[in-house]
């Protein structure tokens, strides 16, 4: 018997070997039986246990085919080196490799995060999986907005929430894209999550400034997420069971080499808890009075893609999120009872094509839907002495986008990169408002409805080169145009974008842009709190598109001892903004809404410091920005007063170490100034008080600690599972949710804030298989 | 229930579950400023000027200066206009000047220790024409409704108001009582009313803009109020007193509306639509309108 296990483990050795031998690992036997040198796409993960066999290969071909085929990686080699990278990544690396080519010769493996160096993009950072996999993550679950929320030039708006306000834009002026389609609620459960599922994510491009010009369409930032293809040779998965939510993951071929699936699915299961809870409740409560409260959000996402032949492919990609909240009100002794329901979510779904027509010539062409609907509703019913009575009201908001697009990737030459494209967008809004007042067994005493719908046709077309004069200076200049047609006007924009890098060494470029941006659509909101039931709405014959210009430039070096250092500037204005000065209604008008809001301007300057030191193991990171953002909105103030949020200092200092393959740590802490609110300023006799401008005061500088761990360990089947402790707001800092002013006994002024999020613990267990 | 309510029952559920924490008021203005309001007209000959020394939080809640001794210089096209003090007390200062639409109105005031303030408004042009009907209402017995229609410019922001006045006629004591109605704002399960109200020297004042301008370039717009049915002996009967306001007037009220109703706005939730003011360097508001009259209206009950 023991012979027996002996000669199993012997046969299975090379499997075993293969199983745990990491890529990297395996990358580096290659170097160094044959001495050629690597260039890996940085978001392969290339610490992950391979799946290939080499220790049979006779030749530096059958190695690496073997390597690649069974990693899904595709390979290219020349006399210098190889590069990795996946197979559906764009062609750019033949650009990089002709300007890098004397520096990859000193190194063996080098992964290409120096490629954001390398681009002129100004104000871009790329996050990939494994970066979010070893990040924050809230509550066990990594999560996009919270990351980006940390970044330098971005406020995160009010606590918890999944605001995004971008180099002193607004929560709705970020386009966000998933896999090319454009997505417009972005967060569950109030924003504590966001609507991505980080297991699928491949990749994820931030804009906040020197937009290229492929995109448009919103004024201050772009997060462009692509989802992850699933794996063409083998099936593997995860699932993760979270203190509030779910999550599993599942991906494979179907054909194997040619066609594959990724399914992740997430649902919430707080209503498991809360329900029975309250049941209990309800049952000890005398007065006969009962409360009963439902929440939960789900979301799916599903990609098929299929490798048609060399040269062309094919894939089908699906998105459904939805919350719901239901809160039940039962007063016995007066018969009365009350429900509110408030729900919202998106349904997209996009088809695409993908052609290598030559060499040097790639498409892209796509087809999509895009679907958000919410609804805010109540419904009572009580006793008034005589009669029973009933009434019921509600709001809908919904939008829908159809769209088509082509985008063109073209290298002619090494000097030149040149995308182009169009789009055709047909976006219809339907929002609806209803309300009956009824008493039983009569007809409707009161009934309200109200609906509007609104169609804008928004065609696009871009052109943008990005062209490398020499090798120390390259220049993108591009081109978008757009228009968008509204019952009774047409709009057209011209959006030049320029964008400019001198390399000063190796290590050290300048860059510098410019963008002009136009945005045809507005969430029209009476309140700041990102509601997600707030109305999406176009541009009308007498609302014009909101408008902005940004310039930004800064110097960005790779120093010694792998030390990046990138300090940036931008100054931005924008035109054409709306706020609310309407009669303090939950909701606009739905026909006239354009009349409770007024037209303004902004803008915002600052300039932002990344230092960073990043290893294989540690990544450590301070970000420093020192920002102003202002308004005028003649009709609340005749002079340029602070946005709310107007953070004149914002400090993030974040570290992630992994102490070998069992433990890595996280830690997050950040603070800014605080969020600005309206309060008496001035006092004339005793009680008459006024203000003398929007804004003019600052509530408390904002600061929490968030720390995490991820216990990692390899399962007897050769899983790996995942335990995470996670605490959010460690020293459990209230910070104001919202505040305002009073006069005290003493006749002093006193603010208060009222916080509402404490320290949150949580606890997760994934396994990945 | 109320469409506010929601709202306001989640904020209470928060709150009542968030932690309150004090902290130190710094306003970022600082200086002492003068407040003035001044609302000249052509509905009288007589108007009420109110100039205040406002002082700034950070410098203690005390006013050490009387407004009298708030030196002020009121202009009407470049003439002085002559102040008298007000002995009513509604005011600081009465003005007694006939204002024309198209006059420039500019007022300065200033005080030692304060920042000195000015502003300058211009009497804008009367509405030249327009029509009424006065119609019995449907939602209440003794609801009457007026309904005005008149031009406007939709390439202009321009402001408008109204104020309903009622005359009560006693034919056996031969006497008769004039005095503005109490115009109420309307208000449905969703809907903004289309106008708002006010109170201007005891007159009850609609106001609104034009937004919701017609593609023909007329406007609608109905106001209600209660009235009385004609009595044996008294009757009534109705005039509208159709006014152009400055686009201030109507900014400034607007955002004193707000002040009082934008719960949202005050915890900063909600934009400080409260915080307009017109005088450079001060706070307050010079404002201005115009009337037209309407011929008498015969009582619809």
């Amino acid at each position: 018997m023991k012979r027996l296990a002996f000669f199993l483990l012997l046969l299975a050795f090379p499997v075993i070997l293969s199983g745990q031998e990491s890529l990297k690992e395996q990358i580096l036997r290659i170097y160094e039986r044959y001495g050629m040198n690597f260039v890996y796409d940085e978001t392969i993960d290339v610490d992950a246990p391979s799946s290939a066999d080499i220790s049979q290969t006779e030749s530096l071909e059958e190695a690496l085919e073997a390597f690649a085929n069974g990693n899904g990686l595709i390979f290219e080699t020349n006399s210098k080196f190889i590069v990795l990278k996946k197979a559906d990544r764009v062609r750019d690396y033949i650009i990089f490799i002709e300007e890098q080519r004397d520096t990859l010769s000193e190194s063996r493996i080098t992964a290409l995060s120096d490629r954001d160096r390398n681009t002129t993009q100004t104000g871009l950072m790329k996050i990939d999986s494994r970066k979010f996999k070893r990040g924050f993550a809230f509550m066990g679950s990594p999560d996009v907005i919270k990351t980006l929320q940390m970044m330098p030039g971005v406020s995160a708006g009010t606590e918890l929430m999944s605001g995004l306000y971008v180099h002193g834009g607004t929560g709705t002026d970020n386009l966000f894209l998933l896999d090319g389609v454009p997505l417009y609620q972005v967060s569950h459960l109030a924003g504590l999550f966001s609507s991505f599922n980080t297991e699928v994510i491949d990749n994820l491009d931030f804009y906040k400034s020197g937009f290229p010009a492929r995109y448009g369409g919103r004024l201050s930032s772009v997060v462009d997420v692509t989802t992850r293809r699933g794996d063409m040779y083998e099936y593997k998965g995860m699932f993760t069971l979270g203190a509030i939510d779910g999550n599993i993951q599942f991906e494979g071929p179907i054909v194997k080499g040619k066609t594959s699936f990724n399914v992740a699915l997430r649902r919430s299961w707080s209503d498991l808890i809360t329900t029975p809870a309250l049941m209990l409740a309800n049952r000890k409560n005398g007065d006969g009075s009962k409360v009963f409260m439902n929440y939960a959000f789900y979301d799916g996402n599903a990609g098929i893609t299929h490798i048609i032949d060399s040269r062309n492919t094919l894939s089908f990609n699906f998105y459904m999120g939805r919350d719901y909240l239901r809160i039940r009100m039962e007063e016995e002794e007066l018969d009365n009872n009350m429900r509110f329901v408030l729900n919202w979510g998106n349904i997209l779904a996009s088809l695409k094509w993908e052609c290598d027509i030559s060499d040097e010539l790639r498409s892209r062409v796509m087809i999509y839907n895009s679907s958000n609907r919410s609804k805010i509703g109540i419904e009572m019913e009580g006793a008034d002495g005589i009669e029973t009575l009933q009434m019921e009201t509600a709001n809908l908001t919904r939008v829908n986008d159809l769209g088509v697009k082509g985008d063109f990737d073209w290298i002619p030459s090494p000097y030149h990169h040149i995308r182009f494209g169009g789009a055709y967008q047909y976006h219809i809004y339907y929002p609806e408002r209803y309300s009956n007042f009824i008493t039983a067994g009569a007809e409707p005493i009161f009934t309200y409805s109200d609906k509007a719908r609104y169609d804008g046709h928004e065609p696009t077309v871009y052109i943008e080169d990005e062209i490398n004069a020499t090798g120390w200076f390259k220049v993108n200049a591009g081109l978008r145009a757009a228009t968008f047609s509204v019952p009774g006007k047409t709009y057209f924009a011209v959006e030049p974008r320029l964008a400019l890098r001198f390399q000063i060494s190796s290590g050290i470029s300048l860059k510098a842009s410019y963008t002009e941006m136009n945005q045809f659509n507005h969430q029209v909101a009476t309140n700041y709190m990102d509601l997600p039931t707030n109305t999406w709405m176009p541009v009308t014959s007498k609302i014009r598109p909101m408008h902005s210009r940004q310039i930004a430039g800064g110097i960005y070096m790779n120093l010694p001892e792998d030390i990046v250092l990138n300090i940036e500037g931008y100054w931005k204005t924008m035109d054409r903004l709306l706020e609310y000065t309407g009669a303090n209604a939950l909701y606009p008008p739905l026909d006239e809404w354009k009349s409770s809001f007024s037209e303004g301007e902004g803008r915002a300057y600052g300039t932002e410091v990344e230092l960073a030191w990043r290893t294989d193991r540690t990544d450590l990171a301070a970000y420093y920005t020192l920002a102003w953002n202002e308004r005028h909105f003649a009709d609340i103030h005749p002079l340029w007063y602070p946005d709310r949020n107007d953070h004149r200092h914002k400090l993030t200092l974040a570290g992630s170490h992994r102490f070998g393959k069992r433990l890595d740590v996280y830690a997050a802490w950040n603070w800014h100034s605080g969020s600005r609110i309206t309060g008496y300023s001035h006092i004339s006799g005793e009680h008459d008080f006024h203000y003398s401008r929007p804004n003019n005061i600052k509530m408390p500088p904002y600061h929490r600690l968030d720390i995490g761990m991820n216990f990692r360990k390899t399962t007897r089947r050769g899983n790996e599972s995942i335990w995470n402790l996670s605490v959010y707001n460690v020293y459990c800092r209230m910070n104001p949710f919202f505040a305002f002013v009073t006069k005290g006994e003493d006749g002093e002024f006193i603010g208060t804030s009222i916080g509402i999020i404490p320290i949150i613990p949580s606890i997760s267990y994934t396994l990945r298989f | 229930m109320k469409k506010m309510n929601i709202l306001l029952t989640l904020l209470a559920t928060i709150v009542s579950a968030g932690c309150e924490q004090e902290f130190k008021i710094v306003d970022t203005d600082g200086e002492n400023r003068i407040y003035i309001e001044f609302l000249p007209s052509t509905l009288s000959d007589w108007h009420e000027l109110t100039v205040i020394g406002a002082k700034s939080i950070n410098n203690g809640a005390q006013n050490d200066i009387s407004s009298y001794d708030i030196k002020v210089r009121l202009t009407a096209d470049g003439e002085e206009v002559t102040l008298e003090k007000d002995n009513t007390y509604r005011a600081t200062y009465m003005a007694y000047h006939h204002f024309e639409p198209g006059q420039t109105i500019s007022i300065e005031a200033e005080a030692k220790g304060y920042s000195k303030a000015y502003a300058q408004c211009i009497i804008p042009e009367p509405v030249k024409e327009f029509s009424t009907k006065v119609e019995k209402g449907e939602d209440y017995p003794d609801e009457i409704k007026v309904t005005i229609e008149y031009p406007d410019n939709p390439e202009t922001k321009d402001m408008y108001g109204a104020v309903m006045v009622q005359e009560e006629w006693n034919e056996a004591q031969m006497t008769g009582f004039i005095d503005a109605v109490n115009l109420q704002m309307s208000y449905n399960v969703f809907d903004e009313s289309a106008y708002r109200t006010m109170t201007l020297r005891g007159k009850k004042i609609a106001y609104w803009n034009d937004a919701q301008v017609t593609e023909n370039g007329r406007q609608k717009i109905t106001l209600s109020f209660s009235g009385v049915k004609n009595g044996p002996d008294v009757t009534y009967r109705f005039k509208v007193l159709m006014l152009k306001t400055s686009a201030d007037f109507y900014r400034y009220f607007d955002g004193q509306w707000d002040k009082e109703s934008n719960i949202l706005a005050s915890m900063g939730l909600a934009s400080p639509t409260f915080t307009f003011t017109n005088i450079t360097d001060g706070l307050g508001i010079l404002g201005s309108l115009s009337h037209t009259e309407s011929e008498w209206m015969e009582n619809p009950l």
